[in-house]
């Protein structure tokens, strides 16, 4: 899986499962708990998404809301760590 | 008190009551800003972020109760596309997404049950426009146990004034 296609399909997961519709604005890059599109359970909803959709598992350290706030650092830390991985 | 948390809470100080409860209406409710008098005092005491923030929701119950099996059968019918459409208030397929997923979560075998609280908050706000619009847009404001009877309450210690008064 390219970053590319990390980022699609966690935008296409957002907006289907936060955001219910085709119509509100959703940035790559913007804050996702700042602008209210994902709370605290949420982010475990997005978490257990990504662990099945890329095939990761995420250490406690690791959840922290830096590396999940936006559709961008999302696509970057699972790219990072897919590629730790095979090492 | 040796071995336990006291919670003391300044605004169920008696004479804090008292004194608000003297205060015109609109010192506390000034159109729709709440806690007029409060944010007044508050100024430069208090961060304005604070002071200016939004409310922050809390609708019962939890909505689960709505969601899983076993719910009242008038929440698929208010919450129903042509309901939705009928009210015209709510994105239709964006009001049907967020039922459909908390009804899925309610129902996944082995889920805890964990709504997030922007969906619970959701879901409840929906419904009730939803029952509002039945009730007293579509409907005549009858419950189905009959047309609701307004009462005014009024206990023992407000009786004994009004007594004293009267």
């Amino acid at each position: 899986m390219t970053q590319d296609e990390v980022r699609a399909k966690v935008h296409q997961f957002i907006r289907k499962n936060f955001l219910f519709d085709e119509k509100t604005p959703l940035a790559d890059d913007q804050s996702l708990l700042g602008s209210g599109v994902v709370d605290s359970t949420g982010i475990l909803e997005l978490i257990a998404f990504l662990e099945e959709t890329c095939r990761v598992k995420f250490e406690d350290s690791e959840l922290v809301a830096d590396n999940f706030d936006s559709i961008d650092k999302i696509a970057a830390f699972i790219m990072a760590k897919l590629s730790r991985e095979k090492v | 008190m040796a071995h336990s948390v006291e919670g003391r809470f300044p605004f169920l100080d008696s004479d804090v009551m008292e004194f608000c409860n003297g205060l015109p209406p609109l010192y506390k409710l000034a159109g729709l800003n709440e806690k007029f008098i409060l944010k007044r005092a508050s100024k430069g005491r208090v961060p304005e972020s604070i002071i200016h923030r939004p409310k922050q929701p809390y609708r019962a119950p939890d909505a689960v109760s709505f969601a899983e099996k076993g719910a009242p059968a008038y929440v698929e019918e208010v919450l129903s596309e042509g309901a939705l459409r009928d009210a015209g208030l709510f994105d239709v397929g964006a009001a049907r997404g967020l039922y459909e997923k908390c009804r899925k979560r309610a129902g996944d075998a082995g889920n805890e049950l964990v709504f997030s609280n922007t969906d619970n908050m959701g879901l409840v706000g929906l419904l009730s426009t939803q029952l509002l619009h039945r009730e007293f847009i579509r409907g005549d404001g009858s419950a189905p146990g009959g047309k609701i009877e307004y009462k005014t309450l009024i206990d023992r210690v407000q009786f004994q004034q009004l007594q004293g008064t009267a």
